[in-house]
């Protein structure tokens, strides 16, 4: 092993996303999260996880997700079934 | 950070982190319902059976899993049946500890694929620590990290989105003679995005894709006849036909390419026609039926469902609704297709998830419920010529209830399992008969040969119909309106050479009746029952008995159980010209 971690057996030197932030997102408001608060990753993706059953009849559609520099916003609009947020890092 | 602990992977990414979670592997999803292909069945429904529902409607299967776990954040994997699978995520739905998954998959019914979960180290309750290793800890003292619990390793990741169009060839039209005609929806459309790792069979995704939409077509018309004495009058008509088919958005993973394809697969379809007409007269009153389709399609579409099709997608103990909300569709049209969104590859392996092939958690495969029978054949047969101790050639045959269920397909002489076309599954049990053995060559004929023909007991794990004699008769496959037992098989066989005459072999409850009006009323209605070639059941001097008949006591003493209705065979069927209108269906037989 050339670099990384190695743990009693377990080499643990591959790519992984960490858990940054968690919540649900909320119809209508706009959630983001600041990269500044997190300088240490440097690649930040966001996971939206439906919690409930999609209307295509309601034409609900799911949250979306609009990145620049400073943050990651999740953007909810009206017609938006539930879902979860998961912010994931490296 | 000013304490804590950071290290990083081969590209220079953090890869543990102590102010944050790992996201952990935590157990598989275990399916629940049957795999469905509903189609709308209501008022001036055009039934839609298979073949069209493959190559007309483009329509996948319609699963359910469930996952009982302990988080409040939940990362659903798949892991494809089979190479280059069509799979989309239609819902996730929480409530307290439970998860269900509705998903959408091409292929046979027994082709679902599995799924996985991954969750926050700091959701999980209780984390069983190695006695050495690493453990670590957050600010808040919460375990974000520990060697006996591997994070997610991530092999690739992506950005996709789903391409604009469902459909952009030609579809073909269905007119005033569209009784029985179908649209070809098709989807011939996707966008191809490709990453830095290959797929295998191995690979596990997480996406859940955000695009859904349909396509639909309309026609209607008028005509008239003459009518009345020397046909001087006219007698106008107005027809209309429509039919859709709603769509998911899917991906596919190719092996051997770094490609995922987004692509788009039906959930729901249907098709209906209606004519009407008015007296023999010479007047015209054509408005009034105009628009007769329209009126019908908006009358409560969502009601008229196949009967009961995704009853088994509703978990009872939940307040939240589970079961997938489809839609029909007056038009083209397409939603939520802008978004983009992240695409998760990583590979079972990492987890020590085993590779097969959808296993069905609930199915108690050390207590399988194996058959054996040589009337209706009922085994598993392995035919093979040993020259001289070595084994030159074999030949597998597998029987269920007489039909040839591997007719057409090559199964290898040590296999153990067969998954037929229609998704059901056969699995060789105990060893029953080796009494067939001939030894045959020897001086001028050659070597010395021996043939052997020996016969295992089978199991057969059903997602499908039960087989009917011939493995090539695709049937219909809403079993919604059986009411054969679960535990008794249900057998259809040979209407066709039933509808010529010839009465060996063929297994069916059929229902006749004067006239060639469906038999609403319940009276009137004949039974008979034929099982195996043998008339069994008549019920001629008790017609009143009617289609309220599900269950009898045939002339052997058994009962049997009416099964599913087979509207291939053209019920009701009118085809022997002799005034009467039949119906066929299933039969089981205690």
């Amino acid at each position: 092993m050339a670099y990384g971690l190695a743990i009693d057996g377990f080499s643990f030197n591959y790519g992984t996303y960490s858990v940054v932030a968690t919540g649900t997102v909320t119809t209508g408001n706009q959630t983001f999260v600041s990269k500044l608060a997190h300088p240490d990753l440097s690649d930040l993706k966001v996971v939206f996880i439906p919690i409930g059953v999609r209307s295509p009849g309601d034409e609900e559609v799911r949250p979306v997700v609009i990145e620049n520099s400073y943050a990651l916003y999740a953007n909810s609009p009206n017609n938006m079934s539930p879902h979860k947020y998961i912010v994931l890092g490296r | 950070m000013s304490y804590g602990i950071k290290t990083f992977d081969d590209e220079g990414y953090v890869n543990l982190h102590s102010d944050y979670s790992s996201l952990v592997y935590v157990g598989e999803f275990t399916k629940i319902t049957n795999p469905v292909r509903p189609v709308y069945e209501g008022d001036y429904s055009i039934a839609i059976l298979d073949y069209n529902k493959n190559n007309k409607y483009d329509q996948g299967w319609l699963v359910q899993y469930e996952f009982d776990f302990d988080t409040d954040n939940l990362v659903p994997f798949y892991r494809p049946d089979y190479n280059g699978q069509e799979i989309g995520i239609v819902d996730v739905v929480n409530e307290g500890n439970k998860w269900i998954i509705n998903a959408l998959f091409k292929g046979d019914a027994g082709n679902f694929p599995r799924f996985f979960a991954f969750a926050p180290l700091t959701d999980i309750p209780t984390v069983t620590l190695s006695d050495s290793g690493i453990a670590v800890y957050d600010e808040d003292s919460q375990l974000v990290f520990t060697d006996s619990q591997p994070p997610l390793r991530i092999d690739d990741v992506l950005t996709v989105q789903h391409p604009t169009s469902i459909r952009t060839g030609e579809r073909g039209t269905c007119g005033r003679d569209g009784t029985n005609c179908h649209i070809n929806f098709t989807s011939d459309q996707s966008t191809t995005h490709t990453g830095t790792v290959n797929n295998t069979n191995t690979k596990i995704y997480h996406v859940v894709p955000s695009a859904y939409g349909g396509l639909a077509f309309d026609n209607n018309g008028t005509f008239e006849r003459s009518c009345g004495l020397f046909g001087w009058g006219d007698r106008k008509y107005a027809w209309g036909y429509r039919s859709w088919s709603s769509f998911r958005g899917t991906l596919t993973h190719p092996y051997g390419t770094a490609d995922h394809n987004t692509g788009w697969l039906g959930d729901f379809s249907g098709a209906l026609y209606q004519q009407v007409n008015g007296s023999c007269g010479y007047g015209g009153f054509l408005g009034a039926l105009l628009g007769i389709v329209a009126v019908v399609f908006t009358g409560g579409i969502g009601l008229a469902l196949v009967g009961g099709a995704l009853a088994g997608f509703v978990v009872g103990e939940l307040t939240s609704p589970t079961a997938p909300g489809l839609k029909a569709y007056e038009n083209d049209e397409i939603f939520d297709q802008n978004s983009s969104y992240e695409l998760l590859v990583t590979d079972a392996t990492y987890y020590n998830i085993d590779s097969a092939n959808g296993i069905d958690n609930s199915i108690d495969y050390n207590n399988l419920p194996y058959q054996y029978s040589t009337s209706p054949r009922t085994y598993w047969q392995l035919y093979s010529i040993e020259v001289l101790g070595d084994t030159v050639t074999n030949t597998i045959e597998i029987y269920w209830n007489g039909a040839l269920v591997n007719s057409g397909s090559t199964v290898g002489e040590f296999s153990t399992r067969f998954t037929a076309g229609n998704g059901d599954t056969y699995i060789r049990g105990d060893l029953e008969d080796t009494t067939s053995q001939a030894f045959s060559g020897g001086g001028y004929e050659g070597p010395p040969y021996v043939t052997f023909n020996d016969k295992y007991k089978v199991a057969r794990i059903a997602y499908g119909q039960e087989p009917s004699g011939d493995a090539s008769d695709d049937d219909d496959d809403d079993d919604s309106d059986s009411n054969v037992p679960s535990d008794i098989p249900e057998l259809y066989a040979n209407i066709p050479q039933y509808k010529l005459g010839i009465f060996s072999n063929v297994t069916a409850w059929i229902t006749y009746w004067s006239g060639s009006a469906s038999s609403a009323s319940g009276t009137n209605t004949n039974n008979f029952i034929i099982y195996n070639g043998q008339f069994v059941y008549f019920d001629i001097n008790n017609a009143a008995t009617g289609t309220s008949t599900t269950s009898a006591t045939a002339n052997d003493g058994r009962t049997y159980y009416r099964g599913a209705s087979h509207p291939e065979d053209g019920n009701p069927y009118t085809g022997f010209n002799n005034g009467y209108s039949y119906t066929f269906f299933g039969v089981g037989r205690e």
